[in-house]
């Protein structure tokens, strides 16, 4: 396992460089300009698809292929790159934290509560892609979350549908975060664990076939 | 016991099957699997890993079942190299020490360091600089440094100049002085089959035509060139495959069952698989 992590941030070390410009310049131009907010929804975006472009990577460069002649189990291999996405939430949170505290005082709980609705987010996003790559391949996979994301937009917003406005959403709504926030994150874990059950299933089929 | 046994192994894809393929190699051997382009020597070596499910038959690695739990330790015992080398482009060779290092129980970074000299390979430079040779050498180097019994190598050969490649071939013939330890190695190129292996197995269409120990294929096969009327005193049990041409034919035969009267050429193992692809071989 810890080679197969080594090797995802040996691959991605330049996307991970070009971050930490980014927060770099970020960190100077806030000397003038509060640039939290945009950094609140950078960050687990870009944390977010760290997976996806590690097994990105893997396809171009076929390592896949010689992964699976590698004396590693189907489970480990993909609980690799659910364990790497995790690893890399965690550093961004870090950096959130530092740069929450250059930034000067603020409320825990305020902090507490967006952090965690970015983590639900960004977790919910790996727990859909991850096997959509796993099965379909990374342009696939990328395109079938972005048709995904456009429904489901339109069915929310744009068209306001009668029966969406007596559905359950009403009641999250008007729950207070913290309740909501518990739901998310424990569907988050639901979620997260039949995502990797599903992954491991379609990589056995892609390299076993079994 | 023998580092490879495919008993009747089958897998079909839409266009193309590999049918009832049955292969031994004998420990302290080297197989060569010869073969055209899609003749099915990959889709062989992708079941011997087990990274491809099959339609039937059973192959056992170093008298493990591949499909057996047991397999994944048994792949610490395999050196492979396949068509390319698929390590990520942003990857240095130091860095693929380390990821190895990790990965490989018995992963030797004095060992591997040492064929990157031996090759002339830089420790620093991105994967993605390399040329194709580059490259490969950077894949055996990989597959021989965490002391593998078993080395399966998928056109490790191909696209590298004759020199390299007389080099790459010294390399595993050293390989094979340990008792225990067997080569796999499929190639497009007979003449690196020639040299090198002990047992050759021909693909064709994913079909076995031919699997042999080398020494006794060069003995017992030759080549008659003949006009037509010459060709019909060859004794027809001896006759293999006839190729016709302008001046009569050429004729592979069983050395053995053709008189000392004709004048038998030696046939290279290029002769005999070229003969043995063709159509009239399988009348």
């Amino acid at each position: 396992m810890i080679g197969l992590l080594k090797k995802d941030l040996y691959a991605l070390k330049r996307q991970l460089l070009l971050f930490a410009v980014i927060c770099c310049f970020l960190a100077f131009m806030n000397r003038n300009s509060n640039a939290t907010g945009f950094l609140l929804i950078y960050i687990p975006v870009f944390t977010a698809v760290l997976p996806t472009s590690a097994l990105a990577y893997d396809e171009q460069s076929k390592w896949d292929l010689l992964a699976a002649t590698m004396p590693y189990s189907s489970l480990t291999l993909v609980l690799s790159k659910y364990l790497m996405g995790l690893i890399c939430l965690c550093a961004a949170f870090l950096v959130m934290l530092f740069w929450q505290l250059l930034s000067g005082p603020f409320s825990a709980a305020t902090l507490l509560t967006s952090w965690g609705f970015a983590l639900a987010i960004v977790l919910l996003y790996q727990a859909v892609m991850l096997p959509l790559v796993f099965r379909w391949g990374v342009e696939k996979g990328r395109f079938l979350i972005l048709a995904a994301a456009i429904v489901l937009a339109v069915l929310i917003g744009g068209l306001k549908l009668p029966s969406l406005q007596l559905s359950p959403l009403n009641s999250l709504r008007e729950m207070s975060d913290a309740k909501l926030l518990c739901i998310l994150l424990s569907a988050d874990v639901i979620l997260y664990l039949i995502s990797v059950l599903l992954s491991l299933k379609f990589y056995r089929k892609r390299y076993q076939g079994a | 016991m023998n580092a490879i046994e495919i008993t009747g192994l089958t897998k079909h894809y839409a266009g193309f099957s590999l049918q009832n393929l049955n292969l031994t190699l004998p420990q302290g051997a080297i197989l060569g699997l010869a073969g055209e382009n899609g003749a099915g020597k990959s889709t062989t070596i992708r079941l011997i890993m087990n990274t491809l499910s099959r339609d039937s038959g059973s192959i056992r690695v170093l008298g493990t079942d591949n499909r057996s739990p047991e397999f994944r330790a048994v792949k610490e015992d395999i050196g492979i190299v396949l068509d390319e080398a698929f390590f990520p482009q942003s990857l240095t060779p130091r860095e693929v020490d380390r990821i190895l290092r990790s990965t490989y129980r018995r992963w030797e970074s004095d060992v591997f360091f040492s064929y990157l000299r031996r090759f002339s390979l830089p420790e620093h430079k991105a994967f993605q600089t390399f040329s194709r040779g580059m490259k490969m050498k950077l894949a055996i180097a990989a597959a021989l440094s965490h002391q593998p019994k078993l080395l399966i190598l998928d056109e490790a050969t191909s696209g590298l100049d004759p020199m390299v490649r007389d080099e790459r071939l010294a390399l595993f013939s050293e390989f094979t002085r340990e008792e225990d330890h067997a080569i796999l190695l499929s190639s497009h190129i007979i003449s690196d089959l020639e040299k090198l292996c002990d047992y050759i197995a021909f693909l064709h269409q994913g079909r076995l035509m031919l699997f042999e120990e080398k020494d006794r294929l060069m003995e017992e096969y030759a080549i008659l060139k003949l006009t037509t009327e010459e060709l019909e005193a060859v004794p027809p049990e001896a006759i293999q495959c006839i190729r016709e041409n302008a001046y009569g034919a050429e004729v592979l035969v069983r050395r053995a069952e053709v008189s000392p009267g004709f004048r038998a050429e030696h046939a290279t193992l290029e002769d005999i698989i070229l003969f043995l692809a063709r159509k009239e071989c399988h009348q």
